[in-house]
């Protein structure tokens, strides 16, 4: 069916007013004021920018890691929709850290304490790994279990901690940023790192042999 | 920290650096995940869709977009709206298109379009038309040659003009005025025009 009874309009995307300037040069306040703008192509940039930082940061953060893309695509629907309101005082990827960590914690994070996704005790994140022990894991299979061991063993923080540690040792922000974009003391930031690395080295150094082989 | 008072969150000193093991820990937390790099396209484009659907009006590609599509996406919507309401109201027991010659025009016999609407019985009519959809639907898909021009033809063959309306009508209607379009349909009436 037709509306008008003619062919179906063939879209010209070369006709499609262009960006002037291209998107991979602008910084992160530039590229913000041109997706509330309404450019796509800088909608495109901002999310292939940062995607692989906010999921990384989620899939340490969020208890449930099966959510973690599903909050991830959440996050940047969100920060596109509201991009006029991002604040060049801090970084882009900071500013989505925020918005993801609001989302996880909607997600119904706040209400798991001390448990991992699998019920294991700390002292028995590596069992997993004891299943097969005279197979010799390729290196890319040990730096996922690496990965995955470190996240669960995050599970077993507060949920500040978490939130900290990815931000500060994962994702390289600044202490002062942290305090700024999560509108807290500076010295409580500080604490709740001295006290998740603290809490971080109990449960891991145990298993030190199977973490760093 | 402040050790005087364990409950004061404020750290006066800066953080101790870092020792070997947990130098060794944070690296690896920070290491780059390339299944992160390798799923990171689809994702990109996921969301990209789905902020193109949900804001039109703020993006170029989503004022083109309801300008030209949104017609078409009415269009298939109104027929397949049509075809559906079509299909329920003449899922009557006794209308076994099985037992039919398969012809759009013996698949749906129509009422009379001045038959009264009754009331009186509305319990003694019970469709099925789950089982009705489907066998309609593959039986008009039969005698056509593509499953957009079956669906124009199912509503051209089948559906008079007050008829249309009134299933338009139904179609934003709350559900229980479903009883009301079908209690006409009496079992014996629909027989008797097969």
């Amino acid at each position: 069916m037709q509306p008008n009874g003619d062919s179906p309009v063939a879209l010209d995307v070369t006709a499609l007013p262009a960006s002037a300037d291209p998107v991979q040069g602008c910084d992160d306040a530039q590229l913000a004021t041109r997706v509330a703008a309404g450019d796509q192509t800088a909608a495109e940039e901002l999310v292939r920018r940062n995607q692989a930082s906010v999921r990384r940061f989620l899939q340490s953060v969020c208890y449930d890691r099966q959510a973690v893309d599903d909050l991830a695509q959440e996050t940047f629907l969100r920060a596109l929709k509201h991009a006029g309101r991002f604040d060049p005082k801090y970084p882009m990827r900071g500013w989505l850290f925020t918005i993801a960590r609001r989302l996880s914690i909607n997600h119904g994070d706040k209400q798991r304490r001390r448990k991992t996704e699998t019920g294991l005790e700390p002292n028995q994140l590596s069992d997993q790994t004891q299943h097969e022990p005279e197979r010799q894991l390729e290196t890319q299979e040990q730096q996922e279990l690496t990965r995955t061991m470190i996240d669960k063993a995050m599970q077993h923080l507060s949920e500040p901690q978490r939130v900290m540690i990815a931000m500060h040792y994962q994702q390289g922000l600044a202490l002062d940023e942290i305090a700024g974009l999560m509108d807290t003391p500076l010295g409580t930031v500080k604490s709740h790192l001295h006290r998740g690395r603290k809490r971080m080295k109990e449960i891991l150094e145990p298993q030190s042999q199977r973490l760093m082989p | 920290m402040n050790e005087s008072n364990p409950h004061n969150h404020e750290f006066d000193s800066e953080l101790e650096p870092l020792d070997a093991f947990e130098a060794e820990w944070t690296r690896k937390l920070a290491e780059h995940d390339p299944e992160l790099t390798r799923t990171g396209p689809a994702f990109t484009q996921r969301v990209l869709e789905q902020h193109t659907t949900a804001h039109p009006l703020g993006t170029i590609a989503g004022r083109i977009t309801q300008r030209v599509a949104m017609p078409y996406a009415a269009a298939a919507g109104l027929a397949s709206a049509a075809v559906l309401g079509w299909v329920v109201l003449t899922a009557a027991p006794g209308n076994d298109t099985a037992t039919q010659p398969d012809s759009l025009a013996n698949i749906a016999p129509q009422p009379p379009i001045d038959e009264p609407v009754s009331n009186t019985n509305p319990t003694a009519y019970a469709p099925t038309p789950k089982v009705k959809l489907g066998q309609l639907i593959a039986n008009a898909q039969r005698t056509a040659t593509t499953p957009a021009t079956s669906l124009t033809a199912v509503v051209r063959e089948t559906a008079d003009p007050p008829r249309f309306r009134d299933l338009l009508d139904w179609m934003d209607s709350p559900v229980p005025d479903l009883k009301e379009l079908l209690a006409p349909l009496e079992p014996s009436n629909a027989q008797s025009r097969a």
